[in-house]
C-alpha cells in the first residue's frame, strides 16, 4: 500500500507546567475538584484567565506561593492587596510569598514585595492610630518573617515603627 | 463575578449527583431567579443530633459584589431561627468565617453551608447574639433548649 501525504495541519497546545507542580507536592487532583486545576481564588482553570483578563497565557499568569499553592496572579494580588487578607495565603493560612527561584514568579516579585509593604506599613499606621500596642508588635513580626525578603527600604520602616512604639 | 457562575454549576452538580456530605444537609441551594445570581436562597436540615433535627431551616445569601474577596452575606431568613448566635429579630449570624477578619476567597457557598451546620450542632453561648438561650445553654439544661426550639418552630412567637 502506498500512502501519499497531500498536507500536513500543525496543531499546538499549551498548558501551565505549574499544575503539576502543586501535584508532585501532595495535592492531588481529587483534593480539589474532580475537574481540572482551577484558581483557589476565581475558581477558573489555571490555563483559561481569571475573570478580568481576555486572553489566557502571558497576559494573565499564574504565580506560585512558597506553599506550593498558585493562583493567577491577578487573583492573589487582588485578595493581598486587602487589609482583611492580613497577606495570608488563601489556601493554607500561611504569609503568601512568591517562592523564590521560579521564572514564572520573578517579573512580579517587585511587585508583591511592594504590595506587602504598604499593607503592613498601612496596618501599623492603624495600629498607632488605635494606640494598639498589641496589634502594632503583631504588625513589626509580620513585616520580619513575612516576606523574609525585607529590603532595605523595609528595615528602615520597621525601625520607625519601633522608634514611635 | 464569572466565579459564582462557576459555583452555580458545582452546585447544580452537587445537589444533583449525590453530593455524599451534603446530601444530609441541603434541601435546596439556588438563586432567588436565574438570571441574578447575586440572590440566593437555601434550605438546610436540622441536624440530627440537635434540638433543630427534624426542621427545614430557611437561609438567604447576598453575594457581595467583589465575591469572593468579600464573604457572602448570610442569614436566616425568612423565619425565625432561636439559636444562641442568631439574632433572633434579624437572623444575622455570629460565624467568624462570614467575617471580613475570618473569610477567605477559598471558601465557597458549600463550606459556608456546612460552618452553619456546625454553628448548629456546636452553639458558642460565650459571644450570643440570643442571650436568653445563651444562658439556658450555660446552664446546662438541654432540656429547656430543646424545649424551647421546639416551641419556636411550631409557631410559637
Amino acid at each position: 500500500m502506498k500512502v501519499t501525504i497531500k498536507e500536513v495541519h500543525s496543531v499546538f497546545a499549551w498548558s501551565w507546567l505549574i499544575s503539576n507542580h502543586a501535584k508532585e507536592n501532595g495535592e492531588s487532583k481529587n483534593d480539589v475538584d474532580d475537574e481540572e486545576d482551577v484558581c483557589g481564588i476565581c475558581r477558573a482553570s489555571f490555563n483559561a484567565t481569571c475573570p478580568g483578563c481576555t486572553y489566557p497565557g502571558d497576559e494573565c499568569p499564574l504565580v506560585v506561593g512558597d506553599c506550593n499553592h498558585s493562583f493567577h496572579v491577578h487573583c492573589i494580588y487582588r485578595w493581598l492587596d486587602t487589609t482583611s487578607s492580613k497577606g495570608l495565603c488563601p489556601m493554607c493560612r500561611q504569609p503568601f510569598q512568591l517562592k523564590r527561584g521560579l521564572a514564572i514568579n520573578d517579573s512580579h516579585i517587585k511587585k508583591f514585595q511592594d504590595l506587602h509593604l504598604r499593607r503592613t506599613q498601612g496596618q501599623a499606621q492603624e495600629a498607632l492610630a488605635e494606640g494598639d500596642e498589641e496589634a502594632l508588635g503583631r504588625v513589626a513580626d509580620q513585616q520580619s518573617h513575612g516576606n523574609g525578603i525585607i529590603d532595605e527600604q523595609g528595615d528602615v520602616i520597621m525601625e520607625q515603627g519601633l522608634v514611635v512604639r | 463575578m464569572s466565579r459564582i457562575v462557576k459555583e452555580y454549576k458545582k452546585i447544580k452538580k452537587v445537589l444533583e449527583g449525590h453530593g455524599e456530605a451534603f446530601e444530609n444537609l441541603i434541601v435546596q441551594l439556588a438563586p432567588v431567579n436565574e438570571y441574578d445570581l447575586l440572590s440566593w436562597k437555601a434550605t438546610i436540615r436540622g441536624p440530627s443530633d440537635t434540638p433543630y433535627n427534624g426542621f427545614s431551616i430557611g437561609l438567604t445569601i447576598k453575594i457581595p459584589s467583589d465575591y469572593p474577596i468579600s464573604p457572602p452575606m448570610v442569614k436566616f431568613e425568612p423565619y425565625k431561627m432561636p439559636h444562641c448566635n442568631v439574632n433572633f429579630q434579624t437572623g444575622e449570624i455570629c460565624l467568624d468565617i462570614l467575617t471580613r477578619q475570618h473569610w477567605s476567597p477559598a471558601w465557597d457557598l458549600l463550606h459556608v453551608l456546612k460552618a452553619i451546620e456546625q454553628l448548629l450542632q456546636e452553639p458558642v453561648p460565650e459571644s450570643p447574639l440570643n442571650v436568653d438561650i445563651a444562658n439556658i445553654l450555660k446552664e446546662g439544661d438541654r432540656t429547656a433548649y430543646t424545649g424551647l426550639v421546639r416551641y419556636y418552630f411550631c409557631g410559637g412567637t
